[in-house]
């Protein structure tokens, strides 16, 4: 398979992130967090080769939780191994807000991901300046329902798409002074899709920052609170009509889109 | 053109030394004598015909120069700066809706901060990328008839790009080797383009990626290699414009991307 293929150069790159220069000093801590954006604000916007039907579709937006669970294991005292699970909510749960397609259709739209992050961390300043390089697979999902086509209402229609991706990323991220301390981060991946690679391998990217403040509140526990921003862009195969009643057809997917979070989040850390 | 990824984890297979600490400045030349260029742009258009994509690839000269100055034992300072040789290259719609002439030059200008990671000889590395892409069109053929008219495009981008780099060393048989490679994201926070449009579109922003790497001989001051360079760039404007003669002359998403084979020289002083 030609996307398979195609992944085996990326698959190679990335153990060599995560395998290269083993560092010898073990130190065997242990760090859970759980961060929590509670109205993360949500926005997109998608563009497709629809022939007669608009290109391009207008989304007001929405606002819904992102939960973030991580795992980091410190294997010395300059490198790291994480996991990251980024999730915005069930599909086919949470809120809807109204897309429009020019003046052809409106739907109610939810858009919902899941990312997962696999980084070697490695330190490049002491105390707490790192590097990151990680692997990354995102997946995106928009649940359509109410449709309205050429001012007709759409009975029991219901469309579930999703797009996913795989890519590597290089980020910075620094933790200075201890109590309070300022923790920032930036991270920027580039993806492929092994499964739809003979139309579009260049699938996109994913650009995260996040800054906060963070106080120890005992040896173990420490609470962090602050702002987390995250760009996104993604191709896909698109311009998917699905039938509905006597009109062209619904507009159920997009060629390219652009999806864009932001929030206040606060954080849960324990170390062990 | 894919299996340059591999190019970095061989390099480490075989190059286990790290570079020496040295504080020196390093300019060097780089040439691909048959780049592989490609472009394609999609998009929404103002015209009757409202999704037009088109594409164009041929083998050109890109060339690139590249700075380093290495301030201590664990930082240093890069500027890169890559341009192809322009030309007159066909341009068409994959759907026989348009051709045209078009003349595209890429200018990709960066500067970074590297720094070495703790206990290895690996850099990471943080900077700014400016980016510029020009298209001088004309020569249109809409849908089989030819059509007056010309026009320029311009598209600029500016991000921030994070990468790592390797510099490597190894003397066999007195002759000392050393590998460089590099893979670099970059995000465009901004973008603009000349020919704009009312047509809505994704965003003005965009994203890059470098992936590079290189074996060479070091003699004395001087040093010579040859490698392999991928680079790939995406800009989101608000193109899809269309001269009123019909023929369309910007587009929404431009994809440019160039790899292929490279020469390289220079030298280090203190």
């Amino acid at each position: 398979m030609k996307g398979s293929r195609t992944m085996v150069p990326w698959l190679v790159l990335g153990g060599f992130f995560l395998f290269s220069s083993p560092p010898t000093l073990a130190a065997n801590k242990w760090t859970l967090d759980f961060t929590l954006l509670p109205s993360a604000s949500l926005d997109f916007k998608g563009e497709a080769n629809n022939q007669d039907l608009p290109h391009t579709t207008e989304y007001e937006g929405q606002n819904q939780p992102l939960y973030i669970f991580q795992v980091r294991r410190d294997i010395s005292s300059i490198a790291g191994l994480s996991g990251s699970l980024w999730f915005t909510g069930l599909p086919r749960t949470g809120a809807f807000a109204r897309e429009t397609v020019g003046n052809y259709q409106q739907d109610e739209l939810n858009i919902t991901f899941t990312h997962l992050f696999l980084s070697y961390h490695h330190k490049i300043l002491d105390p707490s300046v790192e590097m990151l390089a990680s692997f990354s697979i995102v997946r995106e999902v928009f649940t359509r329902k109410d449709f309205v086509i050429q001012g007709n209402p759409i009975a029991q229609l219901r469309d579930v798409n999703e797009i996913s991706a795989e890519g590597l990323g290089i980020g910075l991220q620094g933790r200075h002074g201890k109590k309070p301390y300022f923790r920032w981060q930036a991270l920027s991946s580039v993806y492929i899709q092994l499964f739809d690679c003979d139309t579009d391998c260049q699938a996109g990217e994913t650009f995260n920052l996040e800054t906060g403040v963070g106080v120890p509140l005992s040896p173990h526990i420490t609470l962090e609170g602050g702002g987390l921003w995250q760009y996104w862009t993604i191709s896909s195969q698109g311009s998917r009509l699905r039938v509905a009643d006597s009109t062209p057809g619904a507009i159920i997917s997009w060629s390219q889109q652009s999806t864009t979070l932001g929030g206040f989040y606060i954080r849960w850390l324990y170390s062990f | 053109m894919r299996p340059l990824f591999l190019v970095v984890p061989i390099f480490l297979a075989l190059f286990r030394e790290g570079a020496p600490a040295q504080d020196r400045f390093t300019p060097s030349w780089l040439v691909l004598p048959s780049g592989a260029l490609s472009y394609e742009g999609k998009g929404a258009q103002d015209t009757p015909q409202p999704f037009w994509e088109s594409k164009t690839s041929y083998s050109t000269p890109i060339y690139g120069i590249l700075f380093r100055w290495e301030m201590n034992s664990s930082s240093a300072l890069a500027s890169e700066f890559w341009r192809n040789i322009d030309g007159d290259h066909e341009e068409a719609n994959p759907f026989g809706l348009q051709s045209n002439q078009t003349r595209l030059v890429l200018n990709n200008f960066s500067i970074s901060y590297q720094r070495k990671l703790l206990g290895s000889g690996l850099e990471a590395l943080v900077g700014a990328q400016f980016l510029s892409e020009s298209f001088d069109r004309d020569q249109f053929v809409v849908q089989g008839v030819p059509v007056q008219g010309s026009a320029e495009e311009s598209l600029t981008g500016q991000g921030i790009q994070l990468g790592i780099h390797g510099l490597h060393n190894k003397t066999v048989f007195g002759t000392h080797f050393y590998a460089d490679w590099n893979f670099k994201t970059g995000f465009l926070l901004h973008t603009t383009n000349r020919q704009v449009s009312e047509i809505p579109v994704l965003n003005e922003k965009g994203y890059t990626y470098h992936v590079q790497g290189e074996l060479g001989i070091q003699r004395s001051r001087f040093f010579a290699g040859v490698g392999l360079t991928h680079q790939f760039f995406r800009f989101y404007v608000p193109g899809g414009k269309s001269l009123e003669t019909g023929p369309v002359v910007s587009y929404s998403m431009n994809t440019t991307n160039f790899h292929g084979l490279y020469l390289r020289g220079g030298w280090s002083f203190k």
